[in-house]
């Protein structure tokens, strides 16, 4: 099974595209803030990662860059309207 | 005989001595008397000079920005005249200078005032515009979020393998796909206007082969419509123009030209993208047969939600605001020629991008 790790800070989006995944066949692990995205991302073993680029916190590009620079190496995709 | 000249030679001698001293006591007096002439004549100059030097002084003074320094006169002769006139002009000055010096200090402050004013109408102004960025990004957000709830969930209902849907079901909610999409374009092209207005539109811009895009176009268009004929046509070199635009944008408003052209022109009547450069711009011009534009109409075809007396049912309204708006966001124009029944031919026209910039 596919592990996705998945940031998105809008409830009523993430229930569809979680529950779209999941029907896929993925394992779906979603988070609604940058920070968790990280502290999740960091610690947790994923195999793909959907980051939702326009976020009130922060951006997914930079959640991306800060990924990238810690070391996670998995492929990162980018969501957006 | 020798007492008696002994007394003449005594005698003599008290003469040549007595002699002396009065030839000693006129010299010194006469020295005296000159020295008193000469001190006279000192102190009668100096008396003499004395309102010269005041003058001389009371002018270095002036010149050094002492206004307020006067001459005190004592006579009245005709130095004491210049003196008096000389207190006048310095007490003139002086007046003038003051009233230079409050016009000064009043002129400061009307403009201490006036900046104080503008600053505040500047703040004012700064809120208004950050008020209206937020509107705009909270309107987009609140449109779109909707929007694409209810088309996710309709795509997710339609590929769910979990249940099986009666025909209706999966055309309702193709309709939801179809018309949820339909109205994201329509949200779009309203903040992509309202945008414009408020000089927001932020461009990806790069440096594009004009051709190149108008091929990539017109193969999208022809896509759309399999039936259409769409012509390139334009010289080589006018092919080649440079221009610095945002991709997705000029293929945006192109496509609204395209497809106005396609959906007023009869079936397989064709539809012209002609190329032309023209010192350092370059004209795209999109030429059809089609049924035209009534001439009342024209003056509003820019204008959002306006349609034609003779338009077609289907189209929003906005596409050529839209269409426009992009032109404008690239510092080009848009302008349109028809005649009803004859055709229309809408023209944008882009600077060059510049020979020495590379990107």
């Amino acid at each position: 099974m596919t592990r996705l790790l998945f940031l998105e800070d809008e409830p009523r989006i993430a229930s569809f595209v979680q529950r779209g995944l999941t029907a896929e066949g993925y394992t779906v692990t979603w988070v609604a803030t940058g920070a968790d995205a990280l502290e999740t991302g960091l610690e947790g073993a994923f195999d793909v990662i959907l980051l939702d680029v326009m976020l009130p916190d922060t951006s997914g590009m930079e959640v991306c860059e800060l990924m990238r620079a810690s070391g996670v190496s998995v492929p990162i995709m980018m969501l957006t309207a | 005989m020798a007492d008696e000249a002994g007394k003449v030679l005594k005698a003599r001698s008290e003469i040549a001595a007595l002699s002396q001293r009065s030839v000693r006591l006129g010299t010194a007096a006469g020295l005296l008397t000159l020295l008193a002439a000469v001190a006279g004549v000192f102190l009668l100059l100096n008396a003499f000079m004395r309102p010269f030097n005041a003058l001389l002084e009371g002018a270095s003074r002036l010149a050094k920005g002492d206004l307020t320094f006067r001459i005190v006169v004592n006579q009245d002769d005709e130095m004491g005249k210049l003196s008096r006139e000389f207190n006048v002009m310095a007490a003139q000055l002086e007046r003038s200078d003051r009233a230079l010096r409050d016009e000064e200090e009043e002129l400061q402050q009307r403009v201490a005032a006036r900046t104080e004013e503008l600053e505040q109408v500047n703040a004012r102004l700064a809120d208004q515009d950050a008020t209206r960025r937020r509107f705009l990004a909270d309107v987009s957000h609140e449109l779109r979020t909707p929007l694409t709830v209810m088309r996710g969930e309709a795509e997710v209902a339609l590929r769910s393998r979990d249940h099986v849907l009666s025909t209706d079901a999966q055309e309702a909610l193709g309709s939801v796909v179809e018309q949820s999409e339909h109205m994201s374009r329509l949200v779009d092209d309203l903040l992509f206007v309202a945008r414009r207005e408020a000089g927001e539109v932020r461009l990806a811009l790069c440096r594009v082969e004009l051709g190149t895009q108008l091929r990539r176009t017109v193969a999208d268009a022809g896509q759309l419509a399999p039936e259409a004929v769409i012509v390139l046509r334009g010289e080589k070199a006018d092919l080649a123009s440079e221009v610095e635009v945002d991709p997705g944008r000029l293929h945006q408003l192109l496509m609204v030209l395209l497809d106005n052209a396609l959906r007023y022109s009869p079936e397989r009547s064709e539809v012209y993208v002609e190329v032309h450069r023209d010192d350092n711009e370059v004209n795209v011009a999109v030429r059809d047969k089609g049924i035209g534009i009534p001439a009342d109409d024209l003056p509003h075809v820019f204008d959002r939600f306006v349609r034609g007396s003779n338009a077609l049912p289907g189209g929003t309204g906005l596409g050529f605001p839209v269409a426009k708006a992009i032109a404008e966001a690239h510092g080009g124009t848009l302008s349109i020629q028809s005649e009803e029944n004859q055709g229309t031919s809408i023209t944008l026209r882009l600077s060059l991008a510049s020979e020495t910039e590379e990107i």
